[in-house]
């Protein structure tokens, strides 16, 4: 930018001013020197309509589709260690209950089904390890809830990127999943079908899943309604 | 314990109600709305699991922006790995006709600062979009106070010059207006 032949104040420091860097002190100063110098005034003038423009350029982006509440993430040890920590309490509160199961049948049914783990696995990576990985922690899970005789239900929701790894191609994630869902009736797998709309109409491709796998419409809507339902929720 | 759980619980609450404004600088960087939505996503999950080796609570935000930077650039090095039907655009910008100017103007702005450096885009969408002083921008980005005010200098030319460019182009040839989609 060029220099004024009255006043020369640096690009740094008018770009100071504007974004509120410098003390009062100095930004009084600069305001005087505006009001004399048509030119100084022109530069501040430029460099804030071009600072409102960019802020403004993103008011119109189509709006976040994730819940506002965030959900949190720890990780695959931790989570893993938590969920553990999760059954054990509900061993604790199951081993708590048998007590009173014996004096009332119907408190024994309702206490039994709140010792129901419900479990919801976010699949968004494309990642074939991450998603290997996951599935190794899902059995594991799935081992640990059956050797204690606690009821746990595992639903694996795929979406966006997450969908690729449902596909044949995908072939040692593929034999993984049909090996467990043999073995395991509390675990099912679920894609978004928007994602596959989108993308036969976006990229023309026509994505194959393997067929343990059933569709649902939306994955992300799944993901917020399983939430709001109380699904323990895990970013695989 | 229960002073360090209220602490994270504060943190967290800081962190969600900037949400929004992280998801604006998310999409400057990537274009891309889901993309936009799993990298803020992703940092903040990070974020969560990783409060207690922030060492001053009032830099949340600008600690956030470093790890989201890295959550990106992690993103782009897998990219280059692997380009394969993940990469599938859903990007948002796909009927120009139907937009009055007001919103060309954005989209050409935001195709501006989608075509500048990394360097620069990063500084500028951070002052701008994020409102943050030099100070945290130079904590979120790991570079000198000086840097900062150098780089911001050099970004705002750049994007002048841009919007400049593009202003002229649509002036010569007005009909480009309905052309200039990526």
């Amino acid at each position: 930018m060029e220099k004024s032949s009255e006043h020369y104040i640096s690009d740094e420091l008018l770009n100071s001013y504007i974004d509120r860097q410098i003390t009062s002190a100095e930004r009084q100063e600069i305001l005087d020197l505006i009001k004399q110098d048509k030119h100084l005034a022109g530069r501040v003038c430029a460099l804030q309509n071009l600072k409102e423009m960019t802020r403004l350029s993103y008011d119109d982006i189509p709006a976040s589709r994730l819940p506002e509440t965030v959900i949190e993430k720890s990780p695959v040890l931790p989570r893993l260690a938590a969920v553990l920590a999760i059954f054990s309490l509900g061993l604790l509160m199951g081993l708590g209950s048998m007590h009173i199961s014996q004096h009332n049948h119907n408190a024994s049914n309702l206490v039994q089904q709140d010792t129901l783990t419900k479990v919801l696995v976010h699949l968004t990576s494309s990642d074939t390890d991450d998603g290997l990985n996951t599935l190794s922690n899902l059995e594991q899970m799935l081992e640990a809830y059956e050797s204690k005789q606690e009821p746990v239900h595992i639903e694996v929701i795929a979406n966006g990127n997450g969908i690729r790894l449902l596909s044949p191609q995908e072939y040692r994630i593929a034999e993984r999943i049909h090996y467990l869902t043999q073995k395991y009736d509390n675990l099912n797998f679920a894609a978004c079908k928007n994602t596959l709309d989108q993308l036969r109409m976006t990229r023309g491709i026509d994505l194959k899943l393997i067929p343990e796998v059933k569709l649902i419409d939306s994955g992300v809507v799944e993901v917020i309604k399983r939430q709001r339902e109380g699904w323990t929720y895990i970013r695989g | 314990m229960f002073k360090s759980r209220l602490r994270n619980q504060k943190l967290t609450r800081e962190l969600c109600a900037h949400r929004n404004r992280f998801y604006k600088l998310a999409y400057s960087w990537t274009g891309d709305a889901m993309l936009a939505d799993d990298l803020v996503q992703d940092a903040m999950q990070k974020a969560f699991v990783s409060f207690s080796s922030l060492k001053d609570d009032t830099k949340l935000n600008a600690w956030t922006c470093r790890i989201m930077l890295n959550c990106y650039r992690d993103w782009l090095r897998r990219q280059k790995e692997t380009q394969d039907i993940d990469d599938y655009d859903f990007a948002d910008e796909a009927d120009p006709g139907q937009h009055l100017s007001a919103q060309d103007t954005s989209r050409m702005v935001r195709q501006c600062i989608a075509r500048m450096s990394e360097k620069h885009r990063n500084v500028i969408t951070l002052v701008d979009l994020m409102e943050f002083s030099y100070e945290e921008v130079s904590h979120a980005l790991d570079i000198p106070i000086g840097t900062v005010m150098s780089r911001l200098c050099r970004a705002r030319i750049k994007l002048k010059q841009l919007v400049e460019k593009q202003n002229t182009d649509l002036t010569i040839h007005p009909s480009r207006t309905l052309r200039s989609v990526k």
